[in-house]
């Protein structure tokens, strides 16, 4: 195909996805096929106020932002959100997302605002991280309470031969007959990084167990998680629905 | 294949449960706007069905656009630290469902799916345009009866003024 045939398939196909439907005075829906994660199209709207064009999200974008249940006010969402509607030129007017159209350049406008709000929705992948970092607080807090503190010790590292704590163990558990090394495992990234951590200790020719509590054992990646497997002994899939049984595991471990 | 948080059999298992809702919930879908919005308004609350199940009833109702709002079925799963949506009663905007490529524009309800969870999308993207209303009440009655609430006792015993 010729460039300027691609250059004219582009140009038709984006037209076509643009129109502006009329829904009250001087109010045009704008049509398009930009949309948030779940599908909804972003909400805008071409309006005349007076002499003047202005594209505006009738405050759609945070209400949709507010279904992730997110505390907009803390976090620092507010300085995310203050800096992303600063950076394309819009304002925030409580809330209502909008954007004078400078000089008729109402192409120009729209692009620039579909960038906006396309940043603006990715805020919520914010939330899920956080969300993440919780489940290793919820690793220590539980086995801080399944684990008598002298038989314990979080963020453990060999004393003399890994001064840097490279190759640290999330929970040394300290057995009388054999010392267990237990790893939480978030996701993909520190699966793979435990696995080059048990590898390192094997090196060092100490005699340790090996247990992992996953967030979602079923997140892991297949390969990853047979590297893993190849070097780790007990694994539990989750630690909500495994408590008992992991405490169970522990008591079977320090009694021996 | 992504993870599959619920199944379509729990899914439907969810919605079936009945939810009471408390005597005062009326008074708790009292909406308030939220700091960061002045445009939006929110109500939402809590209920513990039986079997210890957690729901959130959660609604937005736009004050700019009375036809841009949405009422909401969240689920809390006890195990994990976020809420699932399994229905979304949403006003008039565009939508288009990723996995079939149907595009559409209009009130519509998202429904929680298996299948778009094993494609790696979010619970409740699907969605299937909808006249069975046209305001945020009447999307909250629908959202009741099809979610299986249980209205407070004295509720029930009052006649309906229109059929």
């Amino acid at each position: 195909m010729e460039l300027t045939e691609v250059q004219k398939d582009f140009k038709e196909k984006v037209c076509d996805e643009i129109r502006l439907i009329p829904e009250g005075l001087s109010r045009y829906v704008v049509s398009h096929p930009f949309t948030f994660d779940d599908g909804d199209h972003y909400i805008i709207v071409l309006k005349k106020i007076g002499e003047n064009w202005l594209l505006t999200d009738e405050g759609h974008t945070i209400m949709h932002l507010s279904y992730e249940d997110l505390d907009l006010k803390h976090g620092g969402y507010k300085e995310i959100i203050d800096n992303i509607v600063s950076a394309f030129g819009l304002d925030n007017r409580q809330g209502e997302l909008v954007l004078p159209v400078p000089e008729t350049r109402f192409g120009d406008a729209l692009f620039s605002f579909i960038q906006a709000l396309v940043k603006l929705s990715d805020i919520k992948y914010l939330q899920r991280e956080r969300i993440r970092s919780l489940f290793m607080e919820e690793f220590k807090g539980f086995l801080g309470e399944a684990i008598p503190q002298q038989y314990r010790q979080f963020d453990y590292a060999h004393p003399e031969r890994d001064p840097k704590r490279v190759y640290t163990v999330d929970c040394l558990l300290k057995a009388s007959k054999r010392p267990v090394f237990i790893f939480g495992i978030i996701n993909d990234s520190k699966c793979q990084t435990v696995t080059n951590i048990i590898y390192w200790w094997e090196k060092q020719g100490d005699h340790f167990d090996i247990t992992a509590i996953f967030e979602n054992q079923e997140e892991i990646n297949r390969k990853v998680l047979a590297r893993f497997s190849d070097v780790c002994g007990r694994q539990f899939s989750n630690l909500p629905t495994n408590r008992d049984r992991i405490k169970g595991y522990i008591s079977e471990v320090l009694a021996k | 294949m992504a993870a599959v948080q619920l199944t379509d059999e729990d899914i439907n298992k969810l919605i079936q449960i009945p939810k009471p809702l408390p005597a005062n919930y009326k008074r708790l879908l009292r909406y308030r706007a939220k700091p960061t919005s002045e445009q939006h308004e929110e109500a939402q609350f809590d209920i513990e069905a039986s079997s210890e199940r957690t729901f959130r009833v959660m609604i937005r109702k736009n004050l700019i656009n009375p036809l841009d709002f949405s009422v909401i079925l969240g689920y809390i799963p006890k195990e994990r630290l976020n809420i699932l949506r399994l229905r979304r009663y949403n006003g008039i905007h565009e939508h288009t469902n990723k996995l079939e490529g149907v595009r559409f524009r209009g009130f519509h309800i998202h429904y929680a799916t298996q299948r778009y969870q094993e494609a790696g999308w979010d619970i409740d993207d699907y969605a299937e345009p909808t006249e069975k209303y046209g305001t945020v009440d009447q999307a909250l009655e629908l959202y009741f009866n099809e979610c299986n609430f249980i209205k407070p006792e004295d509720e029930k015993l009052q006649p309906k003024l229109l059929e």
